[in-house]
């Protein structure tokens, strides 16, 4: 359970109350919060959250511990699609020395939480959970290095920056599958992201006016 | 917190089981080992053990929300957890449950316990918590 007030003495009061009614642990200023490591720095007014251990823990589950960092969650200019062909002994070992699903799934996670950043590229990857083939597992292991080499990100709210800011955006019919487009938005408050997504349409568009006012539209 | 009464008619008693699991801290190291005597809420019949189930949950966006309000507004953020939360809730349903292996009474092996308070594993025990915080904050 999470309270914030503005002052230590109403807070205190606040506890005292809840402890008459319920057997409380107080576990003092919010450190550890559903996974998330919260930072808050009241000099300088910062407030920020990271997920540096659990992503530590997905790259040492994936064997990924001592990888090369890239600075891109993606390879930029390639595009996926679903396999057309069965892999080669090879590329079948190659497949499964990471698990596509879990591996996705635990960075699912953590986009979630604190990392909007993976957010595109985890709504690609996921898409082929079914039956992954070997450009999907390189591009598994691209963001991973990408994960490695930008693990110190964090969020940041501050109290230097104003109001609710929105951005949304899609791609036009780049599911090479089945034609549709990926809408992607994300909100703002006070200098850190509160709410944001990835996600391919559930329609079929003719043109990229309707993508991104449908884009839009999910946004609101 | 329970009563020791013989099952009235009609009615069947759920069964219960210990599950035993580890604390870990944020680094994966073991600091207790934690023991939880649960309810088979499987068992229970909507309608008779149970009606309503459904239990508010935090959306993850709120959370973010009053984080940043945190940030922006410089407020004291403080966390806290309530001990054994679903077992401070009262139960509006009459449930019975069998007597748990070891812990038979001599005398009237074949009653069964009415519980007073929620345990883990009923159907109703999330919903009944939260009822419970809600009305008094």
């Amino acid at each position: 359970m999470l309270a914030a007030l503005n002052s230590r003495d109403y807070l205190n009061g606040f506890k005292v109350q809840l402890k008459q009614h319920f057997d409380l642990t107080d576990l003092g200023p919010a450190k550890h919060f559903l996974g998330m490591h919260i930072t808050h720095n009241h000099e300088k007014r910062l407030l920020s959250i990271s997920q540096k251990t659990y992503l530590e823990k997905i790259l040492e589950n994936a064997g990924m511990s001592q990888c090369n960092p890239v600075g891109t969650p993606m390879t930029p200019g390639v595009t996926l699609q679903k396999v057309t062909r069965p892999p080669t002994a090879d590329e079948a070992t190659a497949i499964t020395s990471i698990p596509y699903c879990r591996t996705i799934g635990k960075l699912n996670y953590a986009m979630r939480t604190t990392r909007p950043d993976i957010a595109f590229t985890i709504s690609c990857l996921s898409r082929y959970m079914e039956s992954p083939g070997i450009d999907h597992h390189h591009q598994l292991k691209h963001l991973l290095r990408y994960i490695h080499g930008m693990m110190d990100l964090t969020l940041v709210f501050s109290s230097m920056d104003d109001g609710l800011i929105g951005y949304s955006d899609s791609d036009y019919a780049a599911d090479r599958d089945d034609s549709k487009s990926t809408s992607m938005y994300v909100y703002q408050l006070f200098g850190g992201p509160i709410s944001w997504k990835a996600q391919k349409q559930s329609v079929v568009v003719t043109s990229t006016t309707e993508a991104k006012y449908i884009g839009l539209s999910s946004a609101s | 917190m329970h009563r020791l009464m013989p099952l009235p008619e009609g009615r069947k008693a759920i069964g219960s089981r210990w599950v035993f699991s580890l604390k870990t801290d944020e680094d994966g190291n073991v600091i207790r080992h934690k023991a939880r005597f649960m309810a088979q809420g499987y068992t229970q019949v909507e309608g008779i053990d149970y009606t309503e189930t459904f239990a508010a949950v935090a959306k993850y966006d709120t959370v973010q929300i009053l984080l940043a309000l945190a940030a922006k507004f410089d407020l004291e953020l403080d966390q806290m957890d309530v001990r054994t939360a679903f077992l401070n809730a009262e139960l509006k349903e009459d449930i019975y449950l069998k007597q748990p292996a070891g812990f038979e009474d001599p005398e009237h092996p074949d009653w069964v316990w009415k519980l007073e308070k929620a345990l883990y594993g009923l159907k109703q025990a999330g919903y009944e918590w939260n009822q419970m915080l809600d009305e008094y904050i």
